[in-house]
């Protein structure tokens, strides 16, 4: 599903150059539930952030479904993050002024998705993560993990094949994060979903099946904790 | 055998010839079929009974079918459903809801927006409606366009004047000699007349003479009597509906009588409709232009050339082109007036619609309404620097606001929406407050204007009937507006990097040059050139009306007398009012030092050439110059004692005996045109007889032949009601059978600078506003700069900061630029009142403390904006503002 080969990112300053991703190879299947470790400013949010579009590398070459993505324009990356990608972040970033009903929706909005359709696929997913009586309510109005599942549950209304997850659980106490991470496992093992976090807990990386450690923008084999 | 397949395309062909069934529904009602069929089975049923039962299950056809077509027609939808509508984006409904909830979540910024906006666009609906008012003047006659005034200019002398008059003969010799002109209108003011209806007796001041062709040029039509005869015959008279209610009240006033002047008697022929438009043609009566003769003792007839006091309007044929007949119009005057004329003066076709706004001409304001071109930009520049403020308070609200609107900007994007659309639904959110605001506008603009019009005494009130300009130019200017306002927000927003707002950073805080920056500079810039401006007007117009005119302008009071009959009992008249106790010395003289006292040619064969110089002249008689306060350098005023002044007395005003040169000018020999003339007995010190928007001009003062009509008399201070009580019976003693008619000169005279009182007026309180706007938007601006910054006041309180400290480092960076605002504004301000300040000969000295003045009124004024706010955080106990996150 995802291959990257020869992958950089660094930053010139004056004479210097620093590295904050060097050379990654990295091939991703359909399915996998992949963790990305490694100390703060390892590049592990560079390197989801490339895998999301949101960043460009300056180096190497990235395919996504074998469709080269240093050759996409915006458009057609707007439409993978339309309909192949969905994000959770680690300060959830649901939108104040929408309440938790609006702000699942919003992903069905951009994808043009009829009133009918749209009211019934909110269901189900409010359904699915037992918020239905919250969905009157305003992010501010939430615990924090509740806030999360909400986050989850509007990266997953649009079907994605791919969630990237950038420490998911990293405000979250660890009753929440457990909960959280379930629900990820669930959604990788029966749905087949694609996912791909960044995380610094080996507990939250336990639920993946594979696990990429970073330091210093480079892939080791060990585990540098 | 059953063939379920083949039955079921049979029963799909019958479906197809069914109107009420589309594409698509055949599709679902197969489907639909097989998944029936499928489940019967299950039940054990064979292929055919499963089919007939579904079938059945299904229903009719036909009513099926008609169950299709009303579910269509019921919905009413124009696309099938399983489309979104296209005319409605589906993110609408989102965006419009974000938006609303966001103008409601930040209620101080919305207001901010929408009243800066609003009371922007309010006073630029009002001033759009003066502007407008002022640039119709006249447009409303028929072939308005093919209507010119015949100006009249001296080239090729010093002092070279333009006349928006001619003299009598020119209009009809006109006609007869161009084919192209089609029609002459002559028109002549009097100063003032008795008019007298029974015993209904007024003075006039809108009395004028006009050609019969009058009615027929212009659009005033008439109420009552015949448009095409009414000024035919001599002495008939036209008045205005409210003249005719003034003096016949509800009698019909057609052919009856009114007296001129205690000897002419006049017909009424017709009653002038009341008229609405705005035209530069102010009069109240009509006289028929035959009935018209000079004054007594003028040395004129309406056959000479060279008396220059008529206006005279043409209308050319259609098609005409007026550049080509004026080219004619040389030989014109070489023919009729000599080639000395011809080679020395240039007649003009003057467009009608430029008529009112061109007041620089000279005679051009008597009795004529004249705008000011000067005042019409200022005043749409004042109002584009207030929806300019607004602009910006707009913009910079905005795009202070963002922080809060960055992480919905990063979340769209991820969710994969483009630029373009967030572009869009910022720029919709800001055109709605403008639109909002132009709707808001367009309602309060009434009642406002009417306020306005009730504080300046001008006419500024928005009619109804101009809204259906307003309307649609309003919300133009409003989608405009938003459009502008807009465009700079949603561009920076748009482009939020969603990896960058998501965790936080938002401007790249290197930058310290950023537009909000300028835009704060820009309002307070205009802020304060509009506050050192209005003082300036202010010193200016206090410097004009203190100013020592050369005469004691106080304590006198001008008695008119019209006709003759002043001048024939002057010494009789004065005499009686001189006994008044009230009275300290009374002494008649011509016009009421208001103006141009019409100048004419002055020779003199003690002069170094012959050649006449146009001087003015005026006429004075003895105790004049006593009662008015005139000092003399030279000589004496005119004395009875001395026999020969009456005849041939001159006395001179400083600068005219300059003109001539003289070292010692008494005794000198003076000759008025053709008027009179003697011997300078006296020279004055220049006093003003004029505007001072002109400097003194030389003048020329002798006892004329013809009549005076103003009797100037100095009173004792004291209370005026009383003097005047007692004034009026010394009058009607001595003069029973003219009316009491009385004016104070300085009141008078003030009424030259209306229009620079007005201004000053208008732009005092256009400068308020534009302080109240900025102010609120820097209020606005400073509640984002310290929600930014809650937590870095928080940590230096704990590092030990005093509240004072803070709220100082606060409003720092305001304050400065405020500073900044100051030395941008002054170099404009000093330079364009410096060209404003040319309007006047005299001018007051600026000083540059009234540009620090102003500086430090905007300083303050800021910073008793911001300081509410920033002491109101550094009092803020830092637990609070550290606990978040």
């Amino acid at each position: 599903m995802i291959k990257l080969s020869g992958i950089s990112k660094y930053l010139d300053k004056k004479f210097q150059r620093t590295f904050i991703l060097r050379s990654i190879d990295l091939e991703i299947e359909q399915g996998e539930f992949v963790s990305i470790m490694g100390p703060s400013g390892a590049g592990k949010s560079t390197l989801l952030n490339i895998l999301g579009f949101l960043d460009e590398p300056n180096d190497g070459e990235y395919y996504f479904l074998d469709e080269p993505v240093h050759n996409l324009s915006e458009r057609q990356k707007s439409e993978y993050h339309k309909s192949h990608i969905g994000f959770v972040f680690q300060a959830y970033h649901l939108i104040d002024e929408l309440t938790v009903y609006e702000n699942i929706e919003m992903p069905l909005l951009y994808r043009k998705v009829k009133g009918k359709e749209r009211k019934s696929l909110v269901a189900d997913m409010l359904d699915k993560f037992n918020i239905v009586a919250k969905k009157d309510l305003f992010p501010n109005q939430l615990s924090g993990g509740q806030q999360q599942v909400v986050g989850v549950a509007r990266a997953l209304i649009g079907n994605p094949k791919l969630i990237l997850a950038d420490e998911p659980t990293g405000n979250l106490h660890s009753e929440q994060s457990e909960y959280i991470m379930q629900l990820f496992k669930q959604l990788n093992q029966e749905e087949g979903v694609t996912i791909i976090q960044v995380t610094h807990s080996d507990a939250m990386a336990a639920y993946g099946n594979r696990v990429i450690n970073l330091q210093d923008g480079a892939i080791v084999t060990k585990n540098p904790y | 055998m059953f063939d379920l397949e083949k039955t079921i395309k049979e029963w799909k062909r019958k479906l197809r010839k069914n109107p009420a069934y589309e594409d698509g529904d055949i599709e679902e009602l197969e489907s639909h079929l097989l998944d029936e069929i499928e489940h019967l089975k299950e039940d054990g049923l064979s292929n055919e009974e499963a089919f007939l039962k579904a079938i059945e299950e299904m229903g009719e056809l036909e009513s099926v079918g008609s169950e299709f077509y009303k579910t269509r027609t019921k919905k009413n939808r124009p696309t099938p459903l399983w489309q979104h509508k296209k005319w409605i984006p589906i993110l609408l409904p989102n965006y419009i809801k974000i938006g609303l909830r966001n103008l409601n979540h930040d209620r101080g910024n919305t207001f901010i927006n929408i009243f800066g906006l609003t009371t922007a666009l309010i006073c630029c609906i009002v001033i759009f409606t003066y502007v407008k008012q002022e640039l119709t003047f006249d447009r409303f006659h028929e072939n308005s366009d093919q209507i010119y005034r015949l100006t009249f200019q001296e080239i090729n002398r010093p002092g070279a004047r333009h006349f928006a008059t001619t003299s009598p003969p020119m209009g009809p010799a006109l006609l007869e000699t161009y084919p192209e002109i089609e029609e002459v209108v002559r028109f002549r003011f009097v100063d003032s007349n008795i008019l007298q209806h029974q015993d209904q007796q007024f003075y006039e001041y809108g009395v004028a003479y006009a050609d019969p062709s009058f009615l027929k040029m212009f659009n005033f039509p008439l109420e009552k009597g015949n448009a095409i005869t009414a000024l035919n015959d001599i002495n008939s008279v036209i008045l205005t509906s409210e003249m005719a209610e003034k003096y016949f009240g509800e009698e019909n006033p057609i052919g009856k009588s009114l007296t001129l002047d205690n000897i002419t008697t006049l017909t009424v022929t017709g009653v002038l409709a009341p008229i609405k438009q705005n035209t530069h043609l102010h009069f109240d009566f009509i006289i028929s232009f035959q009935s018209f003769s000079p004054p007594p003792g003028y040395p004129v007839t309406v056959e000479s050339w060279g008396w220059v006091s008529f206006y005279t309007y043409v209308r050319l044929r259609e098609g005409t082109n007026p550049d080509e007949l004026q080219a004619k119009f040389k030989d014109f005057l070489v023919i009729n007036m000599g080639e000395d004329v011809g080679e020395n003066r240039i007649l003009h076709l003057q467009p009608l619609s430029e008529v009112y706004l061109n007041s620089d001409l000279r005679n051009a304001s008597t009795h004529l309404l004249t705008g000011n071109r000067g005042y019409i930009w200022a005043m749409s520049a004042v109002a584009a620097f207030l929806l300019l403020i607004a602009c910006f308070n707009f913009m910079n609200l905005s795009t202070a606001q963002s922080i809060r609107r960055g992480k919905e900007v990063g979340v769209r994007k991820t969710l994969g929406a483009q630029r373009s659309g967030l572009i869009r639904q910022f720029l919709g959110e800001s055109i709605l407050i403008a639109l909002l605001s132009a709707l808001l506008a367009i309602i309060f603009s009434i009642p406002f204007s009417k306020f306005v019009s009730s504080l300046l005494g001008m006419e500024f009130i928005v009619r109804l009937e101009d809204f259906k300009f307003i309307i649609p130019i309003f919300f133009v200017i409003g989608l405009g507006l938003g459009m502008i306002s807009g465009l700079y927000p949603a561009l920076v927003m748009s482009a939020f990097k969603p990896v960058k707002v998501l965790k936080g950073h938002f401007f790249n805080k290197k930058t310290r040059f950023d537009i909000r920056t300028v835009l704060v500079v820009a309002q307070f810039t205009i802020a304060i050139l509009l506050i050192a401006g209005s003082f300036i007007i202010r010193q200016q117009i206090q410097f004009i009306q203190e100013r020592n005119l050369g005469f004691e302008q106080d304590q006198l009071i001008v008695l008119h007398m019209d006709g003759q009959e002043l001048t024939r009992r002057y010494d009789l008249i004065r005499q009686q009012i001189e006994s008044n106790p009230h009275v300290i010395s009374a002494g008649m003289g011509g016009g009421l030092l208001d103006g141009d006292n019409g100048s004419v040619p002055i020779f003199s064969r003690d002069a170094e050439d012959n050649e006449g110089y146009p001087m003015n002249i005026y006429g004075a008689h003895f105790g004049f110059f006593e009662t008015m306060g005139i000092e003399f350098i030279q000589g004496r005023g005119f004395d009875e004692s001395y026999s020969t002044d009456s005849v041939s007395g001159i006395v001179l005003n400083e600068a005219a005996a300059k003109i001539f040169g003289w070292e010692n000018p008494l005794g000198k020999h003076i000759q008025v045109d053709q008027i009179t003339e003697g011997q300078v007995i006296g020279v004055t010190k220049n006093f003003n007889f004029a505007s001072l928007h002109r400097e003194i001009q030389p003048l020329v003062m002798f006892i004329p032949p013809t009549n005076m009509e103003n009797l100037f008399v100095r009173v004792r201070a004291g209370t005026f009601s009383d003097m005047l009580t007692s004034l009026e019976q010394t009058w009607e003693e001595a003069v029973p059978d003219f009316p009491f008619h009385f004016r104070f000169l300085d009141e008078h005279l003030d009424e030259m600078y209306q229009a620079d009182q007005r201004f000053f007026k208008l732009v005092t309180a256009f400068t308020v506003l534009t302080i109240l706007i900025a102010c609120l938007g820097l209020y606005g601006l400073i509640s984002h700069f310290i929600l930014q910054r809650t937590k870095e006041i928080g940590i230096r309180k704990v590092l030990g900061a005093t509240a004072l400290q803070i709220a100082f480092l606060l409003s720092k960076k305001f304050i400065l630029l405020v500073a900044i605002a100051n030395f941008i504004a002054w170099p404009i301000t000093w330079h364009l009142m410096k060209s404003w300040m040319q309007n006047f000969a005299y001018q007051t000295d600026t000083n540059f403390l009234i540009y620090l003045l102003s500086g430090l009124i905007a300083l303050t004024v800021a910073w008793l904006t911001m300081s509410y706010k920033s002491i109101k955080a550094a009092l803020i106990n830092p637990i609070y503002s550290l606990r978040n996150e």
